[in-house]
């Protein structure tokens, strides 16, 4: 369980969260949608202990504030919305990155392993060789997924559920990998993990979000299931354009059409 | 580097490259190893080649004190040994090691391929440091020489390079980012205002500092001795101690600030640890041989491209390469116009800046990657 209580986030003297309460609970998705700049991401590096924020925050039971980096690390695992890799590393390499965590545990030989595995997941295998620099946007997203997925292998440990926190985890990448990445996700949530992941694409969410967290100007607007969130007035209300929610019709999901006037 | 000398080395890490793709440890290991024995050579060949001759075999048993050859030497030979050439190899090689570690460190915690001691005013820094005690030690700057005694050169110089560090730092990082164009400019900007401070102590300087500084500044190791490898040298030696727990962290770093922390690394911590070493280090070196430019670019530049970024043979293989480089253009600086010296300074600046430059131009890319 996650839970954030009367959390704000500041950037000098703009508050960029104001006063957020959320509650996420493991074994199952929880996407954050809004508009650009409505506090998403400051959010969820709240979430992560990554900026000074106001108010509580607790992963599992354990304050985040004051927490020291590596306990966290074996709590949670971050994808960031940009990665900037420095130094011309291989892909085995970055993804090794994710287990420097010692409380990771996985089995000795199991270890050396780790990277094709992840990396298998995320569809790019005998890409271990492969310098970073040289892929693709797009397969280099995937990479910092399966890297940040070795962090937090096995999606409980001990009986505590790990946590993956994902900002616009499928941002560059075609339809195809879009649905392996939300795939991966929803299997890590069954498995009993907990998912956090900041989207843009509102079908998506709608198909693999078991909550929906609406953000608009640093504050919540709603929460709750898609069937609760994903109405006409809410979604004009927080992205100020038309936008038609429909249902599939033999399931019991929603999707969304954009509409405008000017065609 | 020839295209022999590349097939070499390809061979040699083909040689040890085992199944598994993308792991360069075993090349890396081996690299380490080779540069080893090559250390081991140049540090032989040093302590031979000078303005008298003094053979191998004979100069391991002065070393060992083995008496071995004794009756075949001379107390002349013993001396220039045991007093000049050894120490002389000894605080080069720390030196040397110094500069390279420092400049691995500096390029992994900045994000910059380009953060060199000598580039970014570090070096300047602790040269204004070092010029302080020389001139102002005996006068103002008079508790400083009586708390620390022997080694008031190298803590002045260590608080200089530390200063400048901090500013470089606070000046080009804004959220964990580093902008490679504000810490050049800003590392210009740094090191002409420690040069401006340093000409003003060189202005107030009697005839006798003059000399001191014109000796000391020339960079040169002429003036090793058992003393300055305690004072500097074991400042060096105490940050290459604690630097290999770094190195994990670092590599952590090249992914970005906030990617090392939720990875696990307490960034703060290790970013302060990290530039008090580095400048610790500089600052030492600085303050026996002067400002050595180069060193500090080139032999992490270059072993990147043999071994890959991984601080854990990054760093080792720096520190061995760097020994190995400044041994050499010290043999090179003290032979080639013997019986006089060329100051060791100039010899890294005359084969390090065109180096650097055929780096830039082989790989273009060298200040996005």
């Amino acid at each position: 369980m996650i839970s954030a209580l009367d959390v704000s986030v500041r950037f000098g003297r703009r508050e960029v969260v104001k006063s957020v309460e959320l509650k996420a609970s493991a074994k199952g998705i929880t996407a954050i949608i809004g508009p650009n700049g409505s506090g998403k991401t400051s959010l969820l590096r709240a979430l992560s202990g990554e900026v000074s924020y106001s108010g509580d925050v607790t992963i599992n039971s354990l304050e985040v504030k004051g927490t020291p980096a590596w306990r966290l690390a074996s709590e949670r695992a971050v994808l960031p919305q940009f990665s900037n890799v420095t130094f011309p590393f291989t892909v085995r390499e970055i993804i090794s990155l994710g287990i420097i965590a010692k409380s990771q545990r996985v089995a000795g030989a199991a270890e050396n392993t780790l990277p094709e595995r992840a990396l298998a997941k995320v569809g790019l295998s005998d890409f271990c060789g492969r310098r970073y620099h040289e892929l693709s946007g797009g397969e280099q997203q995937r990479v910092q997924f399966a890297r940040v997925l070795a962090q937090v292998w096995e999606p409980v440990l001990d009986g505590i559920p790990r946590w993956l926190f994902l900002d616009e985890p499928i941002s560059s990448l075609d339809i195809q990998h879009q649905l392996t990445i939300m795939n991966i996700a929803r299997d890590f949530a069954k498995s009993g993990g907990g998912v956090v992941a900041i989207l843009h694409d509102l079908n998506l969410a709608a198909m693999y979000a078991d909550q929906i967290v609406l953000m608009k100007d640093g504050e919540i607007l709603s929460d709750g299931t898609p069937q609760k969130v994903l109405t006409n007035a809410l979604l004009k209300k927080a992205f100020d354009c038309d936008l038609k929610v429909g249902k599939v019709p033999t399931k019991d999901q929603k999707f969304i059409l954009p509409q405008t006037a000017q065609l | 580097m020839s295209q022999a000398g590349n097939t070499f080395w390809v061979g040699l890490s083909g040689i040890s490259s085992n199944a598994t793709p993308g792991d360069r440890s075993n090349s890396a290991r081996l690299t380490i190893l080779v540069l080893v024995l090559l250390y081991v050579g140049v540090a032989g060949i040093s302590l031979n080649v000078g303005a008298a001759q003094i053979s191998l075999t004979n100069a391991a048993a002065h070393i060992f004190q083995t008496g071995l050859f004794a009756e075949s030497s001379t107390n002349r030979d013993r001396i220039i040994l045991l007093d000049i050439r050894l120490p002389r190899l000894i605080l080069g090689s720390l030196i040397g090691a110094a500069l390279a570690v420092s400049g691995a460190v500096l390029q992994s915690l900045f994000r910059n391929p380009l953060a060199d001691p000598g580039l970014i005013g570090i070096s300047a820094g602790a040269s204004f440091g070092a010029v302080l005690v020389i001139v102002l030690g005996g006068t103002s700057l008079s508790f400083v020489t009586s708390a620390f005694g022997l080694f008031s050169l190298p803590v002045m110089a260590f608080i200089g390079a530390l200063a400048v560090t901090y500013f470089l730092y606070r000046i080009s990082t804004s959220n964990g980012q580093t902008s490679i164009v504000t810490m050049l400019l800003a590392g210009i900007a740094l090191q002409a205002f420690a040069f401006a401070l340093t000409g003003i102590l060189i202005f107030l300087a009697d005839d006798q500092q003059l000399r001191d500084l014109t000796f000391w500044s020339l960079g040169s190791l002429a003036g090793a001795t058992w003393a300055k490898i305690v004072s500097s040298g074991s400042i060096i030696l105490a940050s290459f101690v604690v630097l290999p727990f770094l190195a994990i962290g670092l590599n952590a770093i090249s992914l970005g600030e906030a990617t090392a922390f939720h990875l696990g690394v307490p960034v703060q911590k290790l970013k302060t640890i990290a530039i008090t070493l580095a400048a610790a280090a500089t600052g030492a070196a600085v303050a026996v041989s002067g400002g050595i430019g180069f060193v500090g670019i080139v032999v992490p530049h270059l072993l990147r491209l043999l071994i890959g970024p991984d601080n854990r043979y990054l760093l080792p293989a720096s520190a061995l390469l760097g020994a190995c480089l400044l041994t050499f253009a010290d043999m090179i600086a003290r032979t080639i116009v013997a019986p006089a010296e060329l100051p060791i300074g100039i010899i890294t600046a005359l084969a390090g800046a065109p180096f650097f430059i055929w780096l830039l131009v082989r790989k273009r890319g060298v200040l996005e990657t």
